[in-house]
């Protein structure tokens, strides 16, 4: 029974990984940016929330909504300002840059919201139901439930729209994509705001479990780059796997053996993969074109 | 006396054979040719033999030596040495430089000689330089000697990559695709360049190229490949005679 | 005599004359911080900026040599001399530890891996408390004894003296990098970093090379560790995390990677410019921020980079000069 609370929390956990990793890994798919500035987006999100639920008095869904939203034009902005001058640049100076934008945003967090950790305080964080003798809270069946309505709306916005299918054209070649006519800048701007808009979501789902804080971001940004380069960077589906298996991986060893390795379980984790496997779980054969 | 064999050479990547069972046989100091149309796995078989693939099954032999599951470092030593169809030239270094470290494993100095400027070392790098002049000249790049590779026209740098090659004072070199994107004469040229190389330094060249006219004058012997597959091989005349080289070439209603 | 050697003399005989120009203790104190910087920054620069190695993992490095000078000098009663020694050698060979996994990787998947190498590390000094001391830190690290030069006693409590001590390691590392650089094996590196599949297909050792880069760049942290504890006197875990190991990325890209000088002033220019915009307060990282990504935009070279560019041909002179020097 135990294990089992582990086991949800960690689905909990992998929730969190997962929303932050499939905006982390579809930038990278498409723009190949390591977006080292995502977790700020997330803690952002988390605020805004907060902020909504306070000052505008509205409820928890809208404080969401407000978070989701906010997000998704602050992913605008970091496209336009940020990824688009970035275009074409080599590794290094892209991760650098978003280093920097990471710290800026960062502290322009602590300097806004001041340092010290909020909790987001809603009716949902209070009231536990029981399943098959199992206690768990409504809101982490939220977060649940809203993590795999939006891994399912993802999926078919890919398969069903035009955009989508620009997309994935997109993360399959780029000049090719550009020479059968798809206009680039429209795709990047989409994909930026639907990555910031999913870790929008996934920190105003966490703010009435975790601590709101100007650093939670970051924590979780290091965590979610084990979970991209797990599943491959810029696969889909890997990204969900890897969130899921690190989530549960650490809350499990944090339970069940000692709660000092929870930080390290991730990295643990992609130490031995990439000594088996190089270019993640998922990566199809991918040898360099001589 | 043989210095490359191919033995049944095969690599399949997932479920696609790039290579099948191909066997071929190189003697020192011939010009030999691969041709093949587009992905019928001529520059596979470059990466098998230089190792930067590891055949599925089959061998490959230098100098009678099993040379196939050894990394590319290795096989450098042994004497082969090739250029790229996509130029990977060393694009941040000067030109000299990159035919320098072409010539790395006969540059004797210690790190010591450098630490201590020995006058052994200063002797060494003059000698290497003057030597990675000399290979420049024949190829007409001296003037670009102390300019960055990446700032080298096409043509030149096509040509730098073969001088790096033979740097390394190669017995079998090969060269991949050396005429691609050069005009008529520039081809004429090269294809003048690569008898003298030959003459000049006892290589061997194995070349894959898709300028049928180089091919046919300069090539001893040809192997014609499709999917992978070997389907001809003999001399130009031969070859081009060859009903299933036409075939794989324009189709089958021009057999 | 080459007219690089000229520029390096200027620039040492700069440096020592530093303490006696600066009376200031403060700013003495941040030269002593800047220079031990120029040690960690040589060493990233010779994996990152000629070997093309992006590392994330620096801290680590200078977390293992901190602690091991720590561990061995408090709990064990080793002197200075044998401590540093033993520093530089066991981050050495912690750099082995990581090159292992990090020879199949490229891009992305380095860096990535060598942040969860610093985590890992930095969890480990953390959490290992019966070695460690754990969030404590351990503290009442001696300086280094001193010793009487003639009549002039020589004490490394004082800044001004530590920075010899100080100086006289850059000074050893700046000549080990500038001979290793000038060899055939600085050549070997260089090819790595422009193109590694031409590189092995020219007969060089991906393997012993890149393992070598990543040894030798933490082999330099370790000696900056030690000597960092041995001045601040103190070691805990939260000096040696990522932020850490992205201020030493940025010196040497700032300064501009694989070049010998840029390190130099990226680690100089950087800590004097942290330290003098603390007048900033909570804005000093947003600014700093928003320095980053600018530069980056603008000159992704470095700034040094930046100068060189315009002033081609660099490495082509010193060969040239390989010949009139005859």
């Amino acid at each position: 029974m135990l294990l089992l609370q582990h086991l949800f929390s960690g689905i909990v956990l992998g929730c969190t990984y997962t929303l932050f990793s499939l905006g982390l890994t579809l930038i990278y798919g498409i723009l190949g940016i390591v977006n080292y500035a995502h977790g700020e987006l997330y803690m952002f999100g988390a605020f805004l929330a907060f902020y909504a639920a306070l000052i505008l008095k509205v409820n928890y869904f809208m404080a969401v909504v407000v978070a989701t939203i906010g997000m998704a034009v602050l992913g605008y902005i970091i496209e336009r300002a940020a990824f688009r001058p970035l275009r074409g640049y080599d590794d290094t100076s892209i991760i650098v840059a978003t280093i920097g934008l990471s710290i800026f945003m960062q502290n322009l967090g602590i300097m806004i919201f001041g340092p010290d950790p909020v909790r987001l305080e809603t009716v949902t964080a209070d009231i536990s139901v029981n399943i098959g003798g199992l206690t768990v809270g409504l809101q982490r069946i939220i977060v649940v439930v809203v993590t795999v309505a939006l891994i399912v709306a993802l999926n078919l916005f890919s398969q069903k729209t035009r955009m989508g299918k620009a997309m994935r054209a997109c993360a399959q070649d780029l000049t090719a994509a550009k020479m059968m006519g798809i206009n680039i800048n429209k795709v990047t701007i989409t994909t930026t705001i639907i990555g910031a808009a999913l870790a929008g979501i996934g920190g105003a789902l966490v703010a009435p479990l975790y601590l709101v804080s100007p650093v939670m971001g970051i924590k979780v940004c290091t965590k979610a780059f084990a979970v991209v380069i797990l599943g491959g960077l810029g696969n889909v589906p890997g990204a969900i796997f890897g969130g899921f298996l690190v989530g549960i991986a650490e809350s499990i060893t944090a339970g069940m053996i000692s709660s000092h390795l929870r930080d390290v379980v991730a990295f643990a984790i992609l130490v031995v993969a990439l000594l088996f496997k190089p270019e993640g779980l998922f990566a199809k054969h991918m040898q360099e074109k001589v | 006396m043989s210095i490359l064999k191919l033995k049944d050479l095969t690599i399949k990547f997932g479920g696609l054979i790039a290579v099948n069972a191909v066997s071929l046989h190189v003697y020192e100091k011939q010009i030999y040719s691969i041709i093949g149309p587009n992905g019928s796995g001529k520059t596979t078989i470059f990466n098998l033999i230089t190792g930067i693939y590891t055949p599925t099954s089959g061998e490959v032999m230098i100098q009678d030596e099993v040379t196939s599951g050894h990394r590319p470092d290795y096989i450098s030593k042994k004497g082969v040495s090739r250029t790229f169809q996509n130029i990977r030239l060393f694009k941040n270094l000067s030109v000299l430089e990159n035919v320098l470290i072409g010539s790395h494993n006969h540059i004797k100095t210690k790190f010591i000689d450098v630490l201590l400027q020995t006058p052994r070392k200063k002797t060494i790098e003059r000698q290497s330089v003057e030597r990675a002049r000399y290979l420049l000249s024949i190829f007409d790049l001296e003037q670009f000697a102390d300019q960055r590779a990446a700032n080298l026209p096409y043509g030149p740098q096509r040509k730098l990559e073969i001088v790096r090659a033979l740097a390394s004072a190669p017995k079998l070199l090969l060269l991949d695709e050396p005429a691609a994107g050069m005009n008529p004469n520039e081809t004429e040229d090269l294809m003048q360049l690569i008898r003298r190389v030959r003459n000049e330094f006892d290589v061997t060249v194995l070349l894959v190229e898709h300028d049928m006219g180089l091919v046919m004058q300069i090539s001893e012997y040809i192997t014609v490949l499709d999917h992978g597959m070997k389907i001809a091989q003999g001399t130009a005349a031969e070859v081009q005679n060859n009903p299933a080289v036409i075939e794989a070439y324009l189709g089958k209603e021009s057999a | 005599m080459k007219k690089e050697f000229l520029v390096y003399i200027a620039i040492l005989v700069v440096a020592l004359m530093f303490p006696v120009l600066v009376d200031d203790v403060y700013i003495m104190h941040t030269g002593v911080l800047a220079f031990i910087y120029i040690l960690l920054a040589t060493g990233l620069n010779l994996l990152t900026g000629y070997t093309g190695q992006l590392s994330l993992a620096h801290a680590s490095f200078f977390g293992v040599g901190a602690y091991t000078s720590a561990i061995l000098t408090v709990t064990y009663g080793w002197g200075f001399w044998p401590a540093i020694i033993a520093s530089a050698v066991l981050a050495g060979v912690c750099g082995i530890f990581l090159g292992f996994p990090a020879l199949k990787l490229k891009g992305p998947y380095l860096v990535m891996s060598t942040i969860g190498f610093v985590h890992i590390t930095h969890e480990l000094f953390l959490n290992w408390v019966s070695v460690t001391r754990g969030p404590m830190g351990i503290t009442g690290i001696d300086f280094p004894p001193g010793f009487n030069l003639g009549e002039f006693a020589v004490d490394f409590s004082n800044p001004h003296h530590y920075f010899y001590l100080v100086l006289f390691w850059v000074v050893i590392v700046f000549i080990f990098v500038y001979s290793l650089i000038n060899s055939k094996m600085g050549r070997g590196l260089k090819a790595i970093r422009e193109n590694d599949i031409a590189a092995e297909c020219l007969g060089i050792n991906l393997k012993s090379y890149k393992l070598f880069a990543f040894s030798i760049g933490a082999l330099f942290a370790g000696i900056a560790g030690s000597l960092y504890v041995h001045y601040i006197g103190y070691v805990s875990p939260d000096s040696f995390t990522l932020a850490e190991s992205i201020n030493i990325l940025v010196m040497v890209i700032l300064g501009g990677m694989g070049t010998l000088l840029g390190p130099i002033f990226g680690a100089v220019g950087i800590t004097f410019l942290l330290e003098n915009m603390r007048f900033l307060a909570e804005y000093r990282l947003i600014i700093y921020g928003i320095i980053l990504m600018l530069i980056m935009f603008f000159a992704p070279g470095g700034l040094m980079g930046y100068v060189l560019k315009f002033t081609a041909g660099r490495n082509n002179e010193k060969l040239k000069m390989v010949q009139e020097d005859e």
